[in-house]
């Protein structure tokens, strides 16, 4: 559309300075457009975010489904822009009921999840986290505003990097990234009052464990990379190293089971 | 072993004959240089299938691959309605010599288009970014999923056209070169096999690239001198330019299969440092060993495994791409390897431990040795390591004898190289322990996507097996993946439950069930558990925070302690299946998933969908249900739908929009009679061939993976076997039809007589073979050859009805080869969720069953006819 106008209007001099007039006049148009627009784009997904919290994750959704009623992260959820975590051409996906794929078999879990885990870990203000497996960044942007520091190993250099970089150019700043092995924990950091580990795993590092703090609490979601079929969650008590209860959540209603002795 | 590979190989071998019917008559032309070029685009194409699903395998899944295939077979379908327009544009030609010259050309431009096609459409499949798991969330990959299709649709468009026009341009000929199309499509699946045994998927291909080569210039040499000079050279010229430079741009760099980023291999080459150190290629898989210090494998391992316990270093083993269990560091002191007793694969090790001086381990699916590890750790004597997959062991023993310890040649430790069921099942050795544990993937498992394939493995049959190779104390052990719901570890039960009972024996006495956060192990014995043996491991159990889902005389305020449940399922579905009679038979009806066990005649273990829960599952299917559906399964289905769907689009409509304008009277036909009835008969005999052949080759190839004990024997047995054998039968039906047999009574007859075999296949074929199972592999190849003896008369009614059809209602040509076509492609997922529904013999006579229509309709053709 541009081209054909600035070669027409190279032809004398007055007819250059309009059309120099013209096109900066059209410059500031533009910027000034893309100004309303992006406000506009950020008043519609905070419009999302809203709608996201209170039809996918505050409401039960499905009959045995729970709700999360923890209001702090449900205003964390609310914050954080979500979309700026999902790749570029799934922006529009990003406050769908959905898990979206990150990249390298990975992906940002569905809201509900997200908000879930947030929730099972029971953040306080003062608490330090730990995260396995940062992936987008998403999640610990989540507990980012609900806790004290957190911090987030990732194993895939690009994606650990690259969380890094938008994490830090979206202003978090209670948040460390380090890319590599996150088997072995951080013990520099260690102990935590909660840590998260979202990357698979075919069993639970016994080194996190350690660091975990006596009465600290530990979410694993267990399952494909879409979809946990269920998230273990394990609690330290205070009375010695083997003080340790696991619960196995299902973070999804499904197919109520029938039949059984004490079903229905 | 998946099917579908080999029960398409008809479909090729029978829509070729379609065009017996439709020749005219002509002298022939280059037969042999034709002949041989039909027979190598025939072994091509065939190949190109069977590498085709090895290579979805490797790279995705194979569900995925049927899907993709299935489309793909539609070329054959499609590439009839443009022979039939073909036909008729060359009829229309002025004289005979230049109808000739016409088909030749177009003969030769479609062997070179397949030639041409071949590798083109390979690079395209693995480089479109295809992720079927996206499907739901990506609406992309709609786009890319269509670029598969159309990547995949043209070399079999081509090679089905190329095939056709032979078989069309000489009726005289036709049955002969009939004969060479199946001896071509046979030697195909031998090739393809022969290929994947000696090198990698991209090399195997290269073969059949060139095979498809040789095809084209023999068509282009075969083009008819009619043609003028100049233009034959120019096709020449241009077709091997480019086939040139398509061999010179192969060769120069390889296509290698493109691995979806959701494969167990995939995430290890992320890992730091991570690089494959082997990879070795058989006709069974591919199998990558991949280094990183990042690599660790204990499914399941106790929370409360103390620091000394860490993990030694490991390799990570890939078959398939899928995870297929580690190689452990070993250097001799098995007392460095204490991890291994905190998981619940050492159940039984502590069960046994007390009362076993000499202790003999068999180790069912061997894989990187931590079954033969944990054995030799409680001080096995002997350990029986079964392994399907040569290159393991051969590996183990070679590049990482060192790495591993020697372990599979230390004193004591026996590798066999064979199916784990059919070992156990043929061996004279009693056991201990037999050690069952996660063989399969905890990937395929999560993602649901191992469900239609057969697994005789896990049946009742195999745990009745199981429990008479126990010496007398021995435990049978088995571990799964904890799934939420429940699912394949309590299949597990159930069958265990079933085998003892059908022993007669009480199954609550003779179970123990233990259960992690991640992993569920089922300890069954032929006696009960001992008061010592269930002191014993109590106490382990709760040391390690493990949960005793079941013991005998377990407290129910045990069952759910370390490992909290909300609901304990678990107990739940125990107690329904200990429970007798009507209770269980009423929680069999009531589960959301399939959990009555899997038998020999209905080996598919890992099915667990019903259609009951269908409308949740699509109800949640965006949502939640992912890891709850059966995604193969829903696959599967999908594939039906789709495959029915597209051949109605792509092969029937254009029919229906060009019968009309055929002629209907044919002046040969004396005494016309009503075109709806003999539509009616035409319909039901074509349909019915269609679905019965695939019914019958899949049926056995899933009988005779089992008796051959080796997936890719069978496929290769039953795939060349069959279309060899046949193909004698069509052989021999040409020369009584050339004797002046009556092609319709013998097209009965033979009709009837594979009704016959395969109603008596259905029920006598499993229990005859189950007695021969223990003869050495040559002789199993020679009994399995001699029960596809009688099916020689299944090559028969096809094209002796199509004979008749082309003597008597030319016009229906177009009509049979659609709906034949149509059936063929609709036949393998049909066959698949009819096994899954109903088993094995059901399908065998569902097969007889379409052959008993085919004689009836036969019959009632032919008096309508002289009637």
């Amino acid at each position: 559309m541009k081209r054909p106008f600035v070669s027409t209007c190279s032809r004398d001099r007055s007819t250059s300075r309009t059309c120099r007039h013209l096109l900066t006049s059209l410059f500031f148009l533009v910027a000034a457009s893309h100004l309303i627009f992006a406000q506009d784009e950020e008043a519609k997904f905070r419009k999302l975010r809203e709608e996201m919290v209170r039809t996918q994750i505050a409401t039960e959704r499905w009959t045995g489904s729970e709700a999360v009623r923890d209001s702090r992260v449900l205003d964390s959820l609310r914050k954080t822009p979500r979309h700026r975590f999902v790749p570029a051409e799934l922006v529009l996906y990003a406050y769908d009921d959905q898990p979206l794929p990150v990249g390298y078999g990975q992906t940002i879990s569905q809201p509900y999840i997200v908000a879930k885990m947030t929730e099972l870990l029971e953040p306080k203000g003062e608490h330090r986290v730990l995260e396995i497996g940062t992936g987008s960044g998403y999640q610990a942007a989540v507990l980012s505003p609900l806790v004290a520091q957190v911090y987030t190993i990732e194993i895939v250099e690009p994606l650990g990097n690259a969380a890094r970089q938008r994490l830090t150019a979206l202003g978090y700043k209670n948040i460390e990234v380090r890319v590599g092995d996150g088997y072995f924990g951080w013990p520099e950091k260690a102990p935590f009052d909660a840590i998260i580990v979202t990357a698979a795993a075919n069993h639970i590092p016994p080194p996190l464990i350690e660091q975990l703090k006596p009465g600290g609490r530990m979410v694993i979601p267990v399952g494909n990379p879409f979809q946990p079929q269920m998230l273990v969650l394990v609690t330290k008590g205070s009375k010695g190293p083997r003080d340790i209860q696991v619960r196995s959540l299902m973070p999804v209603a499904f197919v109520p089971l029938t039949g059984g002795p004490k079903s229905n | 072993m998946p099917f579908d590979q080999g029960s398409r190989r008809g479909v090729l071998a029978r829509r070729c004959a379609v065009f017996e019917a439709a020749q005219i008559r002509r002298p022939p032309i280059g037969l042999r240089r034709r002949e041989m070029a039909l027979l190598l685009v025939s072994a091509s194409v065939l190949a190109y299938q069977v590498l085709l699903v090895r290579t979805f395998s490797i790279g995705q899944w194979h569900h995925f691959a049927y899907m993709v295939i299935s489309i793909a077979l539609l070329g054959f379908g499609a590439s009839g309605t443009l022979l039939s327009i073909l036909n008729r544009r060359v009829k229309n030609a002025a004289t005979i010599p230049q109808q000739r010259a016409s088909q030749s050309v177009w003969f030769s431009l479609s062997a070179v288009l397949f030639a041409v096609a071949l590798p083109i459409s390979f690079w395209l499949t693995q480089h479109v970014p295809f992720e079927p798991f996206l499907l739901l969330w990506d609406r992309r990959q709609l786009l890319y999923l269509g670029c598969f299709y159309l990547a995949l649709f043209v070399p079999f468009f081509a090679a089905a056209t190329a095939i056709g026009l032979a078989l069309t341009s000489e009726s005289e000929n036709c049955p002969r070169l009939y004969a060479f199309n199946l001896a071509g499509s046979g030697a195909g699946a031998l090739l393809a096999v022969g290929l994947l045994s000696t090198t990698t998927v991209a090399w195997a291909l290269f073969g059949v690239v060139v095979l498809s080569q040789g095809a084209a210039v023999l068509a282009l040499l075969d083009t008819s001198p009619l043609v003028e000079r100049g233009r034959r050279l120019l096709l020449a010229t241009v077709s091997v330019a480019i086939m040139a430079i398509l061999t010179l741009t192969y060769v120069i760099s390889p296509p290698s299969v493109r691995l979806s980023q959701y494969k167990g291999l995939s995430y290890a080459l992320n890992l730091p440092q991570a690089r494959v150190v082997a990879e070795r290629s058989s006709a069974l898989g591919r199998v990558d060993v991949v280094a990183s210090p990042a690599i660790r494998e204990a499914p399941g391992l106790s929370l409360v495994t103390p620091a000394e316990a860490a993990l030694p270093r490991q390799l990570g083993l890939f078959v398939d791409a899928d995870t297929a269990g580690p190689i452990t560091a070993f250097d001799g002191d098995i007392r460095k390897l204490s991890y291994l007793d905190w998981s619940t694969t050492a159940a039984p090790y502590f069960a046994v431990q007390s009362s076993t001086p000499d202790l003999h381990v068999c180790v069912l699916g061997a894989g990187g040795g931590a079954g033969v590890l944990l054995a030799l750790r409680h001080g096995a004597q002997q350990v029986d390591a079964v392994e399907l997959d040569p290159n393991v062991p051969k590996l183990l023993r070679g590049k990482f004898r060192d790495f591993a310890g020697g372990l599979y040649d230390r004193p004591g430790v026996r590798v066999h190289r064979a199916e784990a069921r059919a070992f156990v099942q043929a061996a004279r050795e009693r056991w201990d322990v037999i050690d069952l544990s996660l063989v399969d993937s905890f990937a395929g498992s999560a993602m649901g996507v191992g469900a239609v394939g057969e697994s005789y493995l896990y049946t009742v049959e195999a745990f009745q097996t199981y429990l008479q190779h126990l010496r007398p104390g021995g435990i049978l052990a088995a571990t799964r993946w904890v799934r939420m719901p429940p699912r394949d570890e309590l299949k597990l039960f159930a069958t265990a439950v079933a085998a003892l009972e059908q022993r007669g024996l009480s199954a609550p006495e003779r179970l123990v069930l233990i259960r992690s956060w991640a992993t569920v192990t089922l300890l069954v014995k032929k006696e009960p558990f001992t008061t010592p043996e269930l002191a014993t491991l109590r106490p382990w159990a709760e040391d390690r925070l493990f949960d005793t889902t079941y013991l005998p005389g377990i407290r129910p305020d045990h069952q759910n302690r370390f490992n909290v449940l909300e609901r304990d399922y678990y107990a739940e579905v125990v107690s329904s299946l200990l429970a007798q009679g009507q209770r269980r038979e009423q929680f069999f009806d009531d589960y959301a998933f399939d959990l009555r066990p899997a038998t020999d005649q209905r080996p598919y273990f890992f099915h667990f969908f019903r259609w009951r829960s269908l409308p949740l599952v699509l109800g949640e299917f965006r949502r939640s249900s992912i890891p709850f559906s059966e995604l193969g399964y829903l696959i599967l289905i999908a594939t039906l739908l789709q495959a029915a769907l597209l051949a109605i689009l792509l092969i029937m409509s254009p029919l229906a929009f060009l019968t009309r304008r055929i002629a209907l009277a044919d002046p040969l036909v004396a005494k016309p009679v009503p075109g709806g009835a003999v539509r009616l008969c035409v319909l039901s005999c074509f349909l019915a061939l269609g679905l019965g052949y695939l019914f019958v080759e899949m049926a056995l190839i899933q009988r005779l993976v089992f008796f051959l004990a080796n997936p890719i024997y069978a496929v290769a047995v039953v795939l060349a076997g069959l279309l060899f054998i046949s193909g004698l039968g069509s052989a021999w039906a040409a020369r009584e039809l050339r004797k002046g047999a009556s092609s319709t009574r013998l097209a009965c007859i033979a009709a009837l007589i594979v009704a016959g075999t395969s109603a008596v296949y259905a029920f006598g074929m499993h229990p005859a073979l189950m007695t021969l199972l223990g003869l050495p592999l040559p002789a199993r190849m020679i009994v399995a050859f001699t029960v596809m003896a009688p099916l020689a008369a299944m090559g028969m009614p096809f094209p002796l009805v199509l004979h008749h059809l082309g003597q008597t209602r030319e016009e229906l040509l177009p009509w049979a080869w659609a709906v034949n076509g149509c059936a063929s492609v609709v036949a393998g997922p049909l066959a698949t969720l009819l096994a899954l529904g109903a088993g094995l013999p059901a399908v065998m006579l569902a097969a007889s069953a379409c052959y008993l229509v085919t004689a009836l309709a036969v019959r009632t053709w032919k008096a309508g006819l002289s009637g």
